[in-house]
């Protein structure tokens, strides 16, 4: 019981957060895979709250995995440039 | 002999894992419908706000709200009465397009209004030639 209501809170702000990335994007301005990125794993999260147990699992699984997949090419070659921390000798 | 072949419709699948979560075949067609068509809204509603500008997390919540309501109120009789006026039209399928459709179109659906009350009006005034849609049986 506690497990499936800490699921359900966590699904349900995932969703919301999902949600707020999206409202952030904007059609003509945001790279078109980015949404599909993410909405292939609010869709993914979102089944999950509708189906049975273990179909729900599968689809949030599936979610994720999308959104990892589909951001696998800029891992290909390391950690993305974003991702590190400014150089201190260069900024000293 | 061959098992039968399972009916893999979005639709069918989802009252087929209701039926078997033990829910009352009854409730698990609608249960089955109504999730399906929550699904679809919330496809429609990620889509909608990729159309729309950014806004506030209020109004992203108050479009979200909104859409869902209309969403379950409009989408079955909307799929009804398509399907009465074109018998080719699969209705499951309707249902599934009008409810991403809704919050989809969001706030274009003013523009779409317009367009459709000009478009009356010309064929009301002539100007569009009659299709045989519905007029000579």
């Amino acid at each position: 019981m506690t497990a499936g209501a800490l699921t359900l809170a966590f699904v349900l702000a995932a969703v919301w957060a999902v949600l707020c990335r999206v409202n952030a994007m904007q059609k003509g301005v945001t790279h078109w895979p980015i949404f599909v990125q993410h909405a292939a794993l609010g869709l993914g999260l979102f089944a999950s709250l509708l189906l049975p147990a273990d179909w729900g699992r599968a689809a949030l699984a599936a979610g994720v995995f999308v959104f990892l997949a589909m951001g696998a090419h800029r891992w290909r070659h390391g950690a993305p440039a974003d991702t590190r921390k400014p150089d201190r000798s260069e900024a000293g | 002999m061959t098992p039968p072949e399972p009916d893999l419709n979005p639709l069918a699948v989802l009252v087929l894992l209701a039926t078997a979560a033990g829910i009352s075949p009854q409730i698990a067609a609608a249960l089955g419908a109504y999730g399906l068509i929550v699904f679809a809204w919330f496809a429609g509603l990620l889509v909608g706000l990729w159309r729309l500008p950014p806004t506030l997390r209020i109004r992203l919540a108050g479009f979200a709200a909104v859409s869902c309501i209309v969403t379950l109120g409009v989408t079955v009789p909307a799929a009804n009465l398509l399907a009465r006026h074109m018998p080719l039209l699969d209705a499951q399928g309707a249902i599934f397009a009008i409810a991403v459709a809704i919050p989809a179109v969001g706030h274009s659906w003013l523009d779409v209004g317009a367009w459709f009350a000009s478009f009356l009006r010309r064929r009301a005034e002539g100007g569009l030639p009659p299709t045989d849609q519905g007029g000579g049986r």
